[in-house]
């Protein structure tokens, strides 16, 4: 663990992770008791062909061991976001179980399963207007072969938000707007 | 073109600062510096930008946390564009 902060109501922990000596994965430590979502970032020199995932259910996940799963010898940054427990609100395939405001925006975490846009923006447009940034991160036992991609230019409407994913996969979200 | 980042929003944590943005790529790059506009990055978040999701991904290429936040090199698969999220001071 690299640092601790506070976004709204959330409790926020970051640091590295490597999966040396041809290691793929293992369990990540995020210094909290609980935890609602972890975004992982691959460090490297070189653009990688798998995406690392989380294989874990959220939220009110334990957040002492969090597993991961990556190619062999892969390095990167991991987010934690965890401490405020809400009553988790689902549509369709997308759940949001954390909702927050810091920096001038709204924020939301939640997951996406097998989902379609049209329920991601269901859910999005109960709290803003306007989505200005999104970062999707991969759920699965192994890791995945293609990248989530978002296909609009932000600051875009909370009721127009579409976006690429692999099917039948989970997703974790994070959403900012206004 | 070259590897161009911007900012897009930005505002206060409790103790940190948190930047977004957008980073494109022309057709021949494959990444380069983002400026998130501050002393100290801790954190380096990306997204792809697209219709469809993609078949390599993006890498930060430095050692976090460093002096790196107006210059956070990254790699990107050539031409792929997107979104970062930076936190730091």
């Amino acid at each position: 663990m690299k640092g601790r902060d506070i976004w709204g109501a959330w409790n926020v922990t970051w640091g590295t992770y490597v999966s040396a000596g041809g290691g793929t994965g293992g369990n990540i430590d995020t210094a909290q008791g609980n935890v609602n979502a972890v975004f992982l970032q691959e460090k490297g020199s070189a653009a990688i062909t798998d995406m690392s995932v989380v294989d874990e259910t959220f939220p009110d996940l334990d957040g002492s061991a969090v597993t991961i799963v990556t190619i062999a010898n892969q390095a990167g940054t991991w987010v934690a976001i965890g401490g405020q427990k809400i009553e988790a609100i689902t549509i369709d395939e997308i759940t949001v179980f954390g909702v927050t405001v810091f920096a001038g925006k709204k924020w939301v975490i939640g997951t996406i399963t097998d989902g379609g846009d049209g329920a991601v923006e269901a859910v999005l447009t109960r709290f803003m207007n306007t989505v200005e940034v999104m970062k999707i991160q991969p759920l699965d036992s192994a890791v995945l072969a293609d990248s989530p991609a978002i296909d609009e230019t932000f600051p875009e409407s909370a009721a127009g938000i579409t976006l690429a994913l692999t099917a039948s996969k989970s997703y974790l979200f994070l959403a900012g707007g206004v | 073109m070259a590897f161009v980042s911007s900012i897009s929003g930005q505002g206060p944590t409790s103790t940190r600062r948190i930047v977004f943005g957008t980073f494109t790529n022309g057709a021949a790059d494959a990444g380069g510096d983002i400026d998130g506009g501050l002393a100290k990055c801790e954190v380096l978040l990306m997204q792809y930008h697209k219709s469809a999701v993609v078949a390599t991904g993006n890498v930060v290429n430095e050692v976090l946390p460093a002096a790196v936040g107006t210059g956070a090199t990254v790699v990107n698969p050539t031409g792929e564009d997107g979104m970062f999220i930076m936190l730091g001071f």
